[in-house]
């Protein structure tokens, strides 16, 4: 044991330069400096919506919302932007793309989002009253919304047609859209309306409700 | 032996213990003060993860320093502790106890150095059913860039928010590729161009229906700053492109470099894992006939390949998942129940604290002990 106090007595002269070390680690480190770097990943294992472990789909397309989807639409996958996501076969090769893509709040504005699309389809920006003027009026459950047709001038040359919905719950905005060859989508109206009609909001999110667990800000586990 | 001693004198004195105790006293109740203005995070930054506290010299760009900041604080306590055992501290038996109770803050305080550098705390969001291989900062944005050409991988050019400076020319190491930042707003609001003030104001055209402008840090706990970046590519000194990116709208931007699809986007940081978690179920109870809360849990699926895992598991509140070096507690939840926010932390000194309030309670134990002992002893012989 005495060998052992002699260890450390020898060992305690050099501890002012561990000491002086120790002191040197932040400057040395910068404080963690956040470099540029360059690496690899497996691709994403899919920021979307999987088949579960049970091999069974999971309840809802997005938390807060459900549609029933035509028979004849075929799911596509997500990406991060889409909640919904749909390829409508059609003759001769034909489809048409259905989206559902919501964003909180108003999502910039009605009017801009609706240029947005007229111009997709190389149409002009319009004014807020030409808008409002070529839009119909559409309910899904107890959310009220709009329904809109734009379809590319004749001399387009690559003519299309975009039905479009927005849909406007208390803290969300809902886009769905159709977009595809025009003769096709004009086809699809009806079963396009009737798919926007089928959207069905929970009550928290028909009715804005701010309780505990609904949809907005995020929530701490400790905030009770 | 002696020579050292004479140096280490005046660094052992116990005055300037009564000076950094007296300090860190101060630096607590202004940073805690200061909390309520600049946020938990911020204030750690300012008061304690800090050399010194900075006045800024009004009319210019310079700050002098006004007092010492934490890691001063610390680290002259930390060398005033151990100079004191080497120049005035005797060992003996009788000393055991003051050594292990010193050896248990010494090590406290190395702990604490250690987590305040290396440690890394990062967010995972899950929808029900998502599965995601990375978690991503509350604090830091990234500016992504990722090479999408590989079947099965993803090259990604991460590069800090810090480094994005208007103005600056940033080589990405190991490429041809140079970032020029035209311009950065640390925290921007996204508006409709109609809404600008004068079509001259300052602002960054992210889209035909969407502009960027700058408005002040945000320092609130609940807010985040929307880092808004114009950059210009280049590659092997031509530009690819010039694209303004935000982490308001998170979207990548698709283009091609040598045929090559790239994308590139404005994001909060992210940290990748080699193994994934899928949300399985998020459970927020109540108790019944009200809305208190009982309990959140998160039911999750761990998937590692690297080490053939595969299992389903439970992160409750005090039941975090340690994993791979990480620990992921349950810290919020979002979008009504359907979405579970855990936090991950990477702490490579998580033990040190047991281990030093260990030592602590053991050195104490020791020194009483040890005085109790002898005066029983005394209290017999007298007797």
């Amino acid at each position: 044991m005495v060998t052992v106090w002699k260890l450390i007595r020898h060992a305690r002269a050099r501890l002012w330069r561990a000491a002086l070390v120790l002191l040197l680690i932040p400057a040395a480190v910068g404080c963690q400096r956040r470099t540029i770097q360059v690496y690899e990943v497996p691709k994403s294992p899919g920021s979307q919506t999987e088949l579960t472990a049970a091999g069974l789909v999971p309840p809802a397309p997005a938390a807060g919302v459900k549609w029933i989807r035509p028979a004849n639409w075929q799911e596509q996958p997500l990406s991060e932007m889409r909640q919904g996501s749909f390829r409508v076969p059609g003759p001769d090769g034909a489809s048409a793309d259905v989206s559902v893509v919501s964003f909180p709040g108003t999502a910039g504005g009605l009017a801009s989002n609706l240029n947005r699309w007229r111009g997709q389809v190389e149409l002009p920006p319009a004014s807020d009253d030409e808008l409002r003027q070529a839009t119909q009026p559409v309910a899904a459950g107890q959310v009220e919304g709009i329904l809109v047709d734009y379809a590319s001038p004749p001399q387009s040359a690559k003519p299309s047609r975009i039905l479009g919905a927005v849909l406007e719950t208390p803290d969300r905005t809902w886009f769905v859209k159709m977009t595809g060859p025009p003769a096709f989508v004009e086809m699809q109206k009806e079963t396009f309306n009737q798919f926007v009609r089928s959207f069905e909001f929970s009550q928290a999110q028909s009715e804005g409700e701010q309780g505990p667990g609904a949809p907005g800000r995020p929530k701490s586990s400790n905030e009770q | 032996m002696i020579r050292l001693k004479t140096i280490f004198r005046p660094l052992a004195s116990l005055k300037l213990t009564i000076v950094c105790l007296v300090c860190a006293m101060v630096l607590v109740f202004v940073g805690t003060l200061d909390q309520v203005h600049i946020g938990i995070y911020e204030a750690q930054n300012r008061y304690f993860k800090s050399f010194a506290l900075f006045m800024p010299i009004p009319g210019t760009r310079f700050a002098v320093p006004w007092f010492p900041g934490g890691y001063v604080v610390g680290g002259v306590l930390l060398l005033n502790l151990i100079a004191a055992h080497v120049a005035r501290f005797k060992l003996s038996w009788n000393k055991l106890g003051i050594i292990v109770l010193h050896a248990g803050l010494i090590l406290m305080l190395v702990g604490q150095l250690v987590t305040s550098i290396f440690q890394i705390e990062s967010q995972m969001r899950l929808d029900e059913g998502e599965r995601k291989n990375f978690s991503e900062s509350p604090y830091f944005d990234e500016l992504a860039i990722t090479d999408k050409s590989q079947p099965d991988r993803d090259r990604i050019i991460s590069i800090p928010d810090s480094e994005l400076r208007k103005g600056r020319t940033l080589q990405v190491p190991g490429t041809n590729f140079k970032v020029v930042v035209n311009d950065f707003y640390p925290n921007s609001v996204l508006v409709n161009p109609g809404r600008l003030p004068s079509p001259a104001y300052p602002h960054l055209t992210l889209g035909p229906m969407a502009v960027a402008v700058q408005i002040p840090r945000t320092y609130k706990q609940d807010e985040r700053n929307v880092a808004t970046a114009a950059v210009m590519l280049l590659d092997k000194d031509q530009p690819v492109g010039s694209w303004s990116v935000s982490t308001g709208f998170p979207q990548p931007v698709n283009f091609q470099v040598d045929g090559r699809p790239f994308q590139i986007v404005l994001q909060p940081q992210r940290y990748y894992r080699p193994f994934s978690l899928q949300l399985l179920k998020f459970r927020h109870d109540r108790y019944a006939g009200t809305d208190i809360a009982k309990n959140f849990s998160s039911q999750v699926r761990l998937v590692d390949p690297t080490r053939r895992e595969d299992r389903e598991l439970s992160i409750y509140m005090n039941h975090p998942l340690r994993y791979a070096g990480l620990t992921f507690f349950q810290a919020g939840y979002d979008n009504n129940d359907h979405t579970t926010i855990l936090q991950v932390v990477q702490n490579p000194g998580r033990l040190v604290p047991y281990i030093s309030c260990g030592l602590l309670v053991a050195g104490l134990l020791l020194q009483f002990g040890m005085h109790l002992f002898r005066f029983a002893r005394k209290m017999r012989g007298a007797s």
